[in-house]
């Protein structure tokens, strides 16, 4: 089977050690890809790179075998790219931008665009300056979607969507992939590549440290969690639960970083009264700096491989 | 936020001042050459284009006193200046107002716990010292031309006229911010501006040969008050108390806007008009147009293009119906007259609206090939170029169809401003040859698209410097034009202009020479244009 994505040694140098670095990556065809990365770790480079907008410094992209540089037309034949934010049409209404960019790609069902615009209850009779942040994003959707894509490329796709549309946006990419299209997601927030991906590939500093497939993904997710007791704090059960770490305790109050399951946890906690449980995900830069300092590239094909956790 | 308003002033002030130095130092080194040596040369210089520049009187005040080298410079340079400081200030007003809260600083201010009073004073404070600095910097230009053409101006009457250039542009932006108040956007914002600006600018020019519209001028126009000021003409005078009413009308209109905009909600405009309600639609356009490549570059601007049209017809409207009575004017002086039989071939009425209109008409589509220059640069930076090339579209089409669409664009405007052109001349009794007017009116289409090749190149690698190199071109290319033959140029010289490669079609045929240089700027400059394009980075 032809991959859907395939880059070898793909490079895009900056200097001052911005940019993208040898990447080596393959997306299998039909497969949803989360490309998770703190900002600046080089995501939308590598979608810059794979749409043809910029030239690489080194190595090389193809796409459905098709060379993102020379082959860029026939590439974006089969591809849809959704932004993070889409440029301004000014005064221009919704269904208007929707008819133009259909005249540059051809080739698109009106059905399709109802059905995503009903979906996301998205009016097209608006002047696009009239429009919401949100959906402005909701307009990008429909534009990317609209002509039944075989490669879809998102780049931060649901900044701007309030949670409802964020879980019709991961609906709609399950149902794309079921229909046969590969996703790669750009994403800095973990909990939506899980949400879709079958992959998620882990990138920072504009190198590929990880791939994990999503049954591994619990390797990385930590949770920074607090807990109050009404009386006595079960402090050594805590610290010795699997999975928790960094364990301070104030008064009556415990704050511990848990990676993985909470299930050891929880047992833990049994017979204490807790009175209040804060758990929250930490930033994704905040998780590199936990499990991945110093951590090297990844090779096209590794997964599940940590380099040098700290 | 002062600091911040400097940075965002910083690129006007820096072309501005560029512009007025050059303009400045040409113009009066210009002198000795245009008006002789001796004093009789001076006298007759003095005397045919006080004549001569009656028919500029639309544009410029009367001359007066021009056979010595302060009155000519009061005339020709502090004349022309409003035209260049008024339309900075007309950009700068909208920027500030509208540009800035288009992308939404005027909202990240605001939330920061700046208040409007504050945020306008700031900008006004900001631009007024930008203004005072750019005048300071043209009228000392100006002095230092004088001197080297061996007669310094006096520096009391030069302060003076520099102190009404900076009334009159303080009035300019302050009449444009509340303008801006009525508006959405800031191309909204500069083209209402630029329409009530206008009919200032053209009630004055208009009342200095009709009598009858002084009173409307007096009330409405800040370019009155500005011309009641003439102190290096000999015998002029400082008008004081018209000077302190352009401060003042400033003052007025400043705080006018700081109430508009208090009154309105940020992103909005102060009236806002109801709209007809619309059903929902989760349908495409069915306007075919917008799936049509150039066509649909062209419909999103038709609206540009009709106000270019109209405007640019408005002007050769004027031009030819007044070509006669300025021709009969003019013929008093015999030089002229023998000039303009031999230039019109026995009509000096044709040869006199062929050099008037033909040379504003390539200012004006200059200036049009730069503002859609500064679109396709504004494409690239603001994230458009990357949308577009996210579909099926290869840089070299996007290329093509930007000097297609431009073609198309400038076929419209040039044919709009040719019928007024014929429509005003059949009102002064003056009979164009059909076959010169359409060629004459087809070659500004290679002279359009040469600039916009050039554009395109600048576009193509390095889209965020192309305006300002393009307007630098521009201005150089007119100065060239206007001062090259008055300073005895080589040919080849006068021949970097763009300008000069137009000829006088109407009077004197096809300049071929001139036709081949722009057909290959144009060809050269978008082939050019869309390998640079091929291989640079999107959005870099």
């Amino acid at each position: 089977m032809t991959a859907a994505i395939r880059t070898r040694g793909l490079s895009k140098n900056y200097g001052q050690g911005r940019g993208l670095f040898d990447l080596d990556l393959d997306v299998d065809e039909g497969e949803v890809l989360g490309y998770l990365g703190p900002n600046g770790a080089g995501k939308t480079t590598t979608i810059r790179l794979l749409m043809g907008l910029i030239h690489p410094t080194a190595g090389s992209a193809t796409i459905f075998g098709l060379d993102c540089q020379r082959q860029a037309v026939e590439v974006k034949r089969q591809v849809a790219y959704v932004p993070g934010e889409l440029p301004q049409f000014g005064g221009l209404r919704g269904s208007e931008v929707v008819a133009y960019v259909a005249g540059l790609r051809g080739g698109v069902d009106e059905k399709v665009v109802a059905q995503i615009c009903q979906r996301f209850s998205l009016d097209l009779g608006q002047r696009f300056r009239e429009y919401s942040r949100g959906n402005k994003q909701k307009l990008a959707i429909v534009l990317g979607f609209m002509h039944r894509p075989r490669l879809l490329i998102l780049d931060e796709p649901t900044g701007g969507l309030d949670p409802l549309n964020q879980q019709e946006f991961y609906n709609l990419c399950r149902e794309t992939r079921d229909a046969g299209a590969t996703v790669f997601l750009s994403s800095h927030i973990l909990s939506e590549v899980e949400h879709i991906s079958d992959r998620v590939g882990i990138i920072r500093d504009g190198r590929l440290v990880k791939t994990l497939k999503l049954s591994e993904l619990h390797e990385i997710r930590v949770h920074q969690v607090e807990i109050e007791f009404a009386g006595t704090v079960p402090l050594d059960a805590i610290r010795a639960a699997q999975g928790v770490d960094r364990v301070e305790a104030k008064d009556h109050r415990v704050r511990c970083v848990v990676q993985g399951s909470f299930e050891s946890l929880m047992k833990a906690l049994s017979g204490a009264t807790v009175v209040n449980f804060v758990s929250h995900e930490p930033s994704l830069e905040e998780i590199f700096l936990t499990f991945y300092r110093g951590a090297g590239p990844v090779k096209a094909g590794e997964t599940g491989s940590t380099a040098r956790p700290a | 936020m002062f600091r911040l308003t400097w940075r965002l002033q910083r690129r006007g002030l820096i072309g501005m001042s560029a512009f007025g130095i050059f303009y400045g130092i040409f113009q009066a080194a210009a002198y000795n050459s245009a008006a002789g040596p001796t004093a009789a040369t001076r006298h007759a210089f003095g005397q045919a284009t006080e004549t001569f520049g009656r028919q500029y009187s639309l544009f410029l005040p009367l001359p007066h006193g021009v056979d010595t080298i302060a009155g000519f410079i009061q005339w020709r340079v502090y004349g022309a200046l409003p035209l260049l400081f008024g339309f900075w200030a007309l950009l700068s007003a909208s920027g500030a107002t509208r540009g800035d809260e288009e992308r939404g600083l005027v909202e990240q201010w605001l939330a920061a716990g700046v208040g409007r009073l504050r945020y306008l004073v700031t900008r006004f404070v900001g631009f007024a010292l930008s203004a005072v600095i750019a005048i300071t910097l043209t009228s000392a230009a100006i002095d230092g031309g004088a001197a080297g053409a061996g007669s310094a101006l006096p520096i009391g009457p030069l302060i003076e006229v520099s102190v009404a250039l900076l009334g009159l542009t303080l009035a300019i932006y302050a009449v444009t911010t509340v303008v801006a108040q009525l508006t959405v956007t800031r191309g909204a914002a500069a083209g209402l501006g630029g329409l009530v600006v206008g009919v200032m600018f053209f009630i004055n020019g208009l009342s200095r040969s009709v009598d009858t519209l002084k009173p409307l001028a007096q009330t409405i126009s800040p370019f009155y008050y500005y011309d009641r000021t003439q102190p290096l003409s000999p015998g002029g005078t400082f008008d004081v108390p018209a000077t302190l009413a352009l401060f003042a009308v400033a003052t007025v209109l400043a705080a006018l806007a700081l109430w508009f905009m208090r009154a309105r909600d940020i992103g909005s405009a102060l009236i806002r008009l109801p709209t007809r309600p619309r059903p929902y639609t989760d349908r495409p356009s069915p306007n075919r147009v917008l799936r049509m490549p150039v066509l649909a570059s062209i419909y999103e601007q038709r609206l540009g293009v009709l106000a270019w049209g109209l405007g640019a017809a408005f002007f050769a409207f004027y031009l030819a119906s007044v070509a006669r009575q300025t021709a009969d004017l003019i013929q008093g002086s015999a030089g002229f007259r023998n000039y303009l039989t031999v230039a019109g071939h026995g009509n000096p009425y044709i040869a006199l609206t062929g050099y008037f209109w033909f040379g504003i008409a390539l200012l004006l589509l200059a200036v049009y090939a730069i503002t859609q220059v500064a679109r396709w640069s504004a494409d690239d930076n603001e994230g458009r170029l990357e949308m577009l090339l996210s579909a099926p579209v290869s840089r070299t089409r996007v290329v093509i169809e930007r000097a297609v669409a431009l073609m198309f664009r400038l076929a419209i405007i040039i044919a709009i401003s040719s019928i007024a052109l014929d429509l005003g001349g059949a009102v002064a009794n003056i009979q164009f040859d059909v076959g010169a007017l359409t060629v004459a009116s087809l070659l500004l289409e290679p002279f359009g698209l040469s600039f916009a090749a050039i554009g395109a190149v600048l576009a193509s690698r390095a889209p965020r410097a192309t305006v300002a190199v393009l307007v630098t071109y521009t201005f150089l290319s007119y100065l060239i034009t206007q001062l090259g033959p008055l300073l005895r140029w080589p040919d080849w010289a006068l021949k970097i202009s763009v300008f000069n490669l137009y000829g006088a079609p109407l009077t004197n045929g096809v300049d071929w020479t001139g036709l081949w240089i722009m057909s290959a700027i144009t060809i050269g400059g978008f082939s050019v244009g869309a390998l640079l394009m091929k291989r640079r980075d999107v959005g870099s």
